[in-house]
């Protein structure tokens, strides 16, 4: 019954319509994505449409691809794949993604950041992994550009995320 | 009470030397440069400064050229590519992932390239693969500091350089993988770098030589 049917084809000129025991409203077939939901456990992706305000939060991967104007903290093991915009950053977890602030990005000694940071103060702790491009010439006026520019390795560029005067990524 | 105390301390002590392993060696050892003066005022007098450094992120190094500089900063561990390298047990396809690499990371031109003692364990095709690409990414009068020893050993630890001073680097040494550390000749190393000069050239007192290159 759930399962994706074959698409019904537009009708063929030579071939007679075929006897149809499916009724005058046909099951439709379910979406791409609810699909995909129930086949694996796919991570958390905020589409390109999507706004969020306030706090998002959580302990599993994550894909932003829309707007998030808040706070965003992920667990130690989450990973976030996006554009963070904030005053402060502080990154204690996995981003893959460039990072503009205004005042000062901090990545802790556990922190991940493949990307480009922006920033006049930028604080990397030993042990932390880094990779990519920090510019501290012009700092926060460069959220712009960090939001064009490629991060490494290059993907998809997500839509940025703005935030509040901090956002944390543990 | 008393060799009970004792037998539990001796207890402690054995239990302590089975479960855990004993912790890696990690040496710090201060050195005073003479080309990082000349690097930095090489960096200072150009215009909107690029910086690739080519080894891993080192935080205070970052804040020390940034604060100084003002500089871009490019961080591009090839070393990790290295130790994979070494890992494998094969060079095969090293110099062009280093190439590609330092190709991906270079948006247009950089002013300066920090080496450190990377080429030290390169082979001898892919050190000159990487030298001539970074030459040739080098924009005019830019200027390229590395470290190169002079003993051919092989090493289980990378070493950390730490900018300290204008003049002074702390190295740490951690520990890493095996890798082969190369000793190349005076000579060789002027010809790493087609189209630069060597503008400095000295030996420290830890038996490594420093050098700093300038392209004409």
């Amino acid at each position: 019954m759930w399962k994706r049917e074959e698409p019904v084809r537009p009708s063929q000129p030579a071939s007679p319509p075929p006897p149809a025991p499916v009724a005058a409203a046909p099951v439709p077939p379910p979406t791409p994505q609810f699909e995909s939901v129930r086949q694996e456990k796919a991570a958390v992706n905020i589409g390109k449409s999507v706004i969020i305000k306030g706090e998002l939060s959580g302990s599993e991967d994550l894909t932003i691809e829309g707007q998030v104007e808040g706070k965003i903290e992920l667990g130690p093991n989450a990973k976030i794949k996006a554009q963070v915009f904030a005053k402060t950053v502080v990154v204690e977890g996995h981003v893959h993604g460039n990072i503009s602030a205004g005042e000062r990005i901090d990545i802790r000694d556990k922190g991940v950041v493949e990307g480009n940071l922006a920033a006049p103060r930028v604080a990397i702790a030993d042990g932390a992994h880094f990779r990519g491009s920090i510019d501290m010439q012009q700092g926060g006026s460069k959220a712009t550009d960090a939001a064009t520019g490629d991060a490494k390795p290059a993907a998809s560029v997500p839509t940025p995320i703005s935030s509040g005067p901090t956002a944390v990524a543990r | 009470m008393s060799p009970l105390f004792n037998w539990s301390a001796r207890k402690t002590a054995t239990e302590t030397a089975t479960m855990s392993p004993p912790p890696a060696r990690i040496v710090e050892t201060l050195s005073t440069s003479r080309a990082l003066p000349k690097f930095l005022s090489a960096l200072a007098s150009r215009p909107e400064p690029v910086l690739l450094d080519l080894g891993p992120v080192v935080g205070a190094n970052v804040s020390f050229f940034g604060d100084r500089l003002a500089c871009k900063i490019l961080i591009e561990d090839l070393y990790e590519d290295v130790a994979a390298a070494a890992r494998r047990g094969s060079t095969e396809g090293l110099a062009e992932s280093l190439v590609t690499r330092v190709t991906d990371a270079i948006p247009d031109s950089i002013t300066a390239v920090l080496c450190w003692d990377l080429f030290d364990y390169l082979d001898r095709p892919s050190a000159r693969a990487l030298g001539a690409c970074l030459s040739g990414a080098l924009r005019p009068k830019g200027v390229l500091h590395g470290l190169f020893g002079t003993t051919s050993v092989d090493l289980d630890h990378r070493t950390r350089f730490i900018v300290q001073s204008e003049a002074t680097m702390k190295c740490r040494s951690e520990p890493g993988p095996t890798i082969h550390r190369h000793a190349l000749q005076t000579g060789e190393i002027s010809k790493l770098f087609p189209g630069l000069t060597v503008v400095e050239s000295v030996l420290l007192q830890n038996k490594t030589r420093e050098s700093l290159f300038r392209k004409t």
